[in-house]
């Protein structure tokens, strides 16, 4: 007769399978493709990046022009802008023990968590500016309408911004029962776009679209939401600029006390309001 | 110090160590039932259970843990306007610049967080009311419903066409269809 064995027993010698990890998710590099990018500090001296901004003539209807001198009045955007440099940097200690003991690459993932983090840091600096903009389509409990969004092309073609026109929401000020996604429902207060090739089919089918109301939509995770209500922008590429410093770096050291390898990442950059009348907040609410 | 127990039409004056005593007795008679309970952890198993728990809370290994700390070289800070509304974190720089291009337009923002007593007392303000009524009368203009009365629209357009009144072009719905009858 057999002996008998215990599943206990076999249970010990089934190895455990383990696939790659899954890293959290995090929102990427949504807003500086859309801003004005300036280079001025780029492999030269000096931390602060000026832009002067000077103010227009006014032409007068006089017969005497000797006396006209350049207006000295107020103009609309303080002048300079300045963008001050920083350093952005995250570090990894990564313990010998947990790299050996590891199925994956543990400095990949490393590398990878120290690349996202950065990225999400730069996101962050510039979606936080928003609320710079001093003209507010929105407020506190408020819902979008798409009164909000003929008001902010208003204002920024007022102002003589050039196109293309971005507008960056929360995700869920586009997709919720108070958001952009309501414009385009057919309801009796629903923008009139239905039928083939229209935005509103866009909305119906793919729940999304390029392009509403003359903005280019982008949905960014970034945006902190405050009792269910955040701020997002319309603007355009000149009312916000970036300025990077030094490109992203990794550098390793040995931790022998800590028997671990220090990797860290860092990048330099800053970023700053350029023209304020190129911007407009949107805050509204989520739900 | 003394404490006064209700005890139907009559109070009775209770002392520190009667209401310890009275309290441990009913704590012990909880406990007994909690215990006596078949769905919860009882005794040694209970003991077991907060023994792992506890071993877990004093002990510490971070073999298998990979610690990431973000540096910057700088500290972002917040302004705040008077109803709590957060601006930032921004860049010093930038929330100095902030701060004047909101002075420069008559909105005073603050560098410290309002309290929620600051934050009521401010809505109290006939400023903020002012300021509130404003935007509520552009949110009103903005929200409002365009299609609304579009019904009534229509038909006093076709009655003025037909130099009649609203009300006759009504009643054509209520009233009998000639061709309908003797049907």
């Amino acid at each position: 007769m057999a002996a008998d064995t215990t599943t206990t027993t076999l249970t010990e010698a089934i190895p455990t399978m383990v696939t790659s990890a899954l890293l959290e998710l995090e929102e990427s590099d949504v807003v500086r493709p859309l801003v004005t990018l300036d280079t001025a500090l780029l492999r030269k001296p000096g931390i602060v990046s000026n832009t002067p901004i000077i103010q227009k003539l006014t032409s007068e209807a006089d017969d005497s022009l000797a006396s006209q001198a350049l207006d000295s009045g107020t103009g609309v955007d303080t002048s300079p802008s300045a963008a001050t440099a920083g350093v952005h940097g995250a570090y990894v200690q990564l313990k010998e023990i947990a790299a050996l003991g590891s199925v994956g690459n543990m400095a990949a993932v490393a590398g990878q968590l120290i690349g996202q983090c950065i990225v999400t840091r730069r996101d962050t600096d510039l979606v936080t500016l928003f609320t710079s903009f001093t003209t507010n389509e929105g407020a506190m409990s408020t819902n979008i309408a798409p009164a909000d969004f003929y008001d902010a092309y208003g204002t920024l073609r007022t102002y003589f911004a050039p196109l293309p026109y971005e507008c960056v929401l929360h995700p869920q000020q586009i997709w919720s029962s108070v958001g952009v996604i309501t414009f385009f429902d057919n309801s009796s207060d629903a923008i009139q776009t239905f039928g083939m090739g229209t935005v509103g089919e866009d909305w119906a089918r793919s729940g999304f679209s390029g392009m509403v109301l003359g903005f280019r939509m982008w949905a960014d995770a970034n945006i902190t939401l405050t009792s269910f209500n955040g701020s997002g922008a319309c603007f355009s590429h000149e009312g916000i600029k970036y300025t990077p410093k030094r490109g992203f770096r990794i550098d390793i050291e040995s931790d022998a006390p800590e028997v671990a390898v220090k990797i860290v990442g860092s990048e330099m950059w800053g970023e700053a309001i350029l023209r304020n009348t190129h911007g407009v907040e949107m805050q509204f609410d989520t739900v | 110090m003394e404490q006064k127990q209700k005890t139907g039409t009559k109070v009775v004056e209770e002392t520190l160590e009667q209401k310890i005593a009275r309290l441990e007795a009913e704590n012990k008679a909880l406990e007994e039932k909690v215990n006596a309970s078949t769905d919860l952890l009882k005794g040694e198993d209970a003991k077991f259970f907060r023994d792992m728990e506890l071993l877990d809370k004093k002990g510490r290994v971070d073999t298998m843990k990979i610690k990431v700390i973000e540096k910057n070289d700088h500290k972002n800070i917040s302004l705040w306007t008077l109803e709590g509304k957060r601006i930032g974190p921004l860049h010093p720089h930038n929330a100095k610049r902030t701060y004047n291009d909101f002075y420069k337009r008559g909105v005073r923002l603050l560098v410290e967080q309002p309290t929620a007593e600051q934050i009521a007392a401010y809505k109290e303000t006939p400023e903020y009311k002012q300021q509130r009524a404003k935007i509520d009368a552009i949110r009103a203009e903005r929200t409002k419903s365009k299609k609304k009365g579009e019904v009534e629209r229509l038909a006093a357009l076709i009655a003025a066409s037909m130099k009649t009144t609203p009300d006759q072009i009504n009643k054509l719905a209520s009233s009998p269809q000639p061709l309908a009858s003797g049907r």
